[in-house]
């Protein structure tokens, strides 16, 4: 069950029809608590449409080679880690992409106004990311993915310090 | 929406015993005319797809930017005499993932002006 104000995340975890099912209530827990407790949509309300968004996804790219070519299918295990990931944005987060990724998984792209671009995507037990901020001014990397604390600072400073309007909004550890 | 084809459409294929090198399919579209390029889409693109949804979309970019970024084009004509496959691509996933987006960076989105009918049959 979710917690509400805690970055504390967990899901039953099951397998096959008991997992699917488990995935709906969780859809359904994390809409009603975002909904309740975080209104109006300039507050963190977007997440519901981002949870929408990342199933309709996993059930449009759940066959293999759902790309034409040899792409993995989005497993739920996949729109699991997807749904802990947009529950875990912060609030002030600019709203990312979410793009179906060929190795089965759900991806965060964002793009600013001005070119640069960061894509992160999700893998059982690590983050892959790069991001373009320019000229000359590129970064890649792997970082751990836990699900107790699922966005890593190193992420998180990037969207923070980029891909942010404000740019003196420090964030919360 | 931003208006830039995904990083995502840019990452190369999973390794099968089949294929085990990792390669991204492309098609030139150098001096061919616009319809006919929509054409390659819808028989060589949207016939793969499970779904057959058409094609609304494509990405271009210049041979020179993949040849920046450490790869190697491929033009094995199969099954189209324009197709490539983009190949030379590293084992590191962050590598990987950092390649696809300088592609889509220096890609030029183009939008189908008309959409086709969706195909049912084949």
């Amino acid at each position: 069950m979710i917690l509400s104000g805690s970055r504390k995340t967990s899901l039953p975890r099951g397998s096959g029809e008991t997992q699917n099912l488990e995935l709906n209530e969780y859809l359904a827990e994390g809409k009603r608590v975002i909904s309740h407790s975080r209104e109006p949509e300039s507050l963190g309300g977007w997440k519901i449409g981002l949870f929408d968004e990342a199933s309709e996804i996993a059930e449009e790219c759940n066959d293999p080679g759902w790309d034409g070519y040899e792409a993995a299918p989005i497993s739920l295990e996949a729109l699991r880690r997807s749904l802990i990931l947009i529950h875990a944005l912060p609030d002030f987060s600019p709203l990312p992409e979410l793009v179906p990724a060929p190795e089965g998984e759900i991806a965060f792209e964002w793009n600013s106004g001005n070119d640069k671009t960061l894509s992160v995507t999700p893998k059982a037990d690590r983050l892959v990311y790069a991001v373009y901020l320019g000229a000359n001014h590129s970064k890649c990397g792997k970082v751990p993915f836990d699900e107790s604390w699922p966005w890593h600072e190193d992420i998180m400073t990037i969207l923070s310090r980029y891909f942010q309007d404000d740019r003196s909004y420090l964030l919360s550890a | 929406m931003n208006q830039r084809v995904k990083v995502q459409a840019f990452k190369p294929t999973n390794p099968t015993p089949e294929r085990p090198e990792r390669q991204l399919s492309v098609y030139r579209t150098d001096n061919c005319p616009e319809d006919e390029i929509w054409s390659i889409a819808d028989e060589y693109v949207t016939k793969l797809l499970p779904n057959k949804k058409p094609v609304l979309a494509r990405g271009e970019f210049k041979c020179k930017v993949v040849l920046e970024q450490d790869l190697v084009v491929d033009p094995d004509g199969i099954p189209h005499p324009r197709h490539s496959n983009i190949v030379n691509w590293p084992e590191d996933e962050s590598l990987r993932e950092a390649k696809a987006l300088e592609l889509s960076i220096k890609a030029q989105l183009h939008l189908r002006e008309e959409t086709p009918p969706y195909f049912e049959n084949f």
